[in-house]
């Protein structure tokens, strides 16, 4: 029980210093973004959106990858908490892939003239959505907590197959996307200096938000089994 | 769309967003349950 509360302590912690540093981060990277870093040479101040756009993105695409890592510990233990970490972050991921591509979109409409186009980057990010979203919908399938559980799971650790089809559909096909900068394979990312500061102060701040909501909720669940099952939010019951 | 009108739209929908994950995620209106 002792070893129980210090993690919970630590977690808490954890917690509380993921939400001051995302505010934190937001406010320099706000800051450095929006008055410091320079316009870019072509698409001049609506490239500022590099500094929502990518760190959305990123943070999808860990979202789905804590999903394949809570499937696989549910498959391999059977505990349901497994089961509860992944749909906590399934849904950050899929908000994230959402405003990833609502946000990719206000872009695309500002540069290329158009809200969407048939481009393989943003079909694929359009069947990474529809993908986790079948994975929400997949674990309230059955009436059986257990069944939806390890259905999900394969669910889960399948769709992430999606994640590196969407990163490296601008390197397979022929794409109207940009390629990677920040993570290209040159070591020498092709971006101003003072822009790379505003990008990795914004996705730090994304990142840790998305922590801070990950445990919050975590949080939350525990709360509500400790205090009785009529209190679990509806839709979290595993 | 001028490139302040794409950044401040773009700015919009991101508080939007994380205004709707915190509100489904942390702290439901008529949920008493509190992370605290």
């Amino acid at each position: 029980m002792r070893v129980e509360a210090a993690a919970r302590g630590r977690l808490t912690a954890v917690r509380r210093n993921s939400g001051w540093c995302a505010v934190g981060a937001a406010a320099a990277g706000s800051l450095v973004g929006l008055t410091v870093a320079p316009p870019e040479s072509m698409q001049g101040d609506a490239a500022r959106l590099l500094y929502v756009h990518v760190p959305s993105a990123w943070t999808a695409y860990l979202a789905f990858a804590v999903v394949l890592v809570a499937s696989v510990g549910h498959l391999r233990t059977g505990k349901l908490k497994w089961h509860r970490y992944a749909g906590v972050a399934a849904e950050i991921g899929v908000a994230m892939t959402a405003l990833t591509i609502a946000l990719g979109s206000v872009w695309g409409r500002a540069v290329w003239g158009v809200w969407w186009a048939w481009d393989p980057r943003l079909v694929a990010t359009a069947l990474l959505l529809v993908v986790y979203v079948a994975y929400l919908a997949v674990r309230h399938l059955d009436d059986d907590p257990r069944r939806n559980a390890h259905r999900a799971a394969w669910v889960g650790i399948a769709g992430f197959v999606m994640v590196p089809v969407v990163h490296f559909s601008v390197v397979w096909w022929r794409s109207l996307h940009q390629p990677a900068t920040m993570l290209s394979p040159r070591l020498d990312p092709p971006i101003d200096p003072v822009m790379a500061v505003a990008l990795v102060l914004c996705t730090v701040a994304f990142t840790a938000a998305a922590v801070w909501l990950f445990l919050s909720r975590v949080s939350v669940l525990r709360h509500a089994d400790v205090r009785g099952p009529e209190r679990v939010p509806v839709g979290d019951r595993a | 769309m001028t490139g302040w009108v794409a950044v401040v739209t773009g700015l919009v929908l991101t508080a939007v967003t994380f205004a709707a994950l915190y509100f489904r995620l942390v702290r439901q209106p008529g949920k008493r349950i509190d992370p605290r």
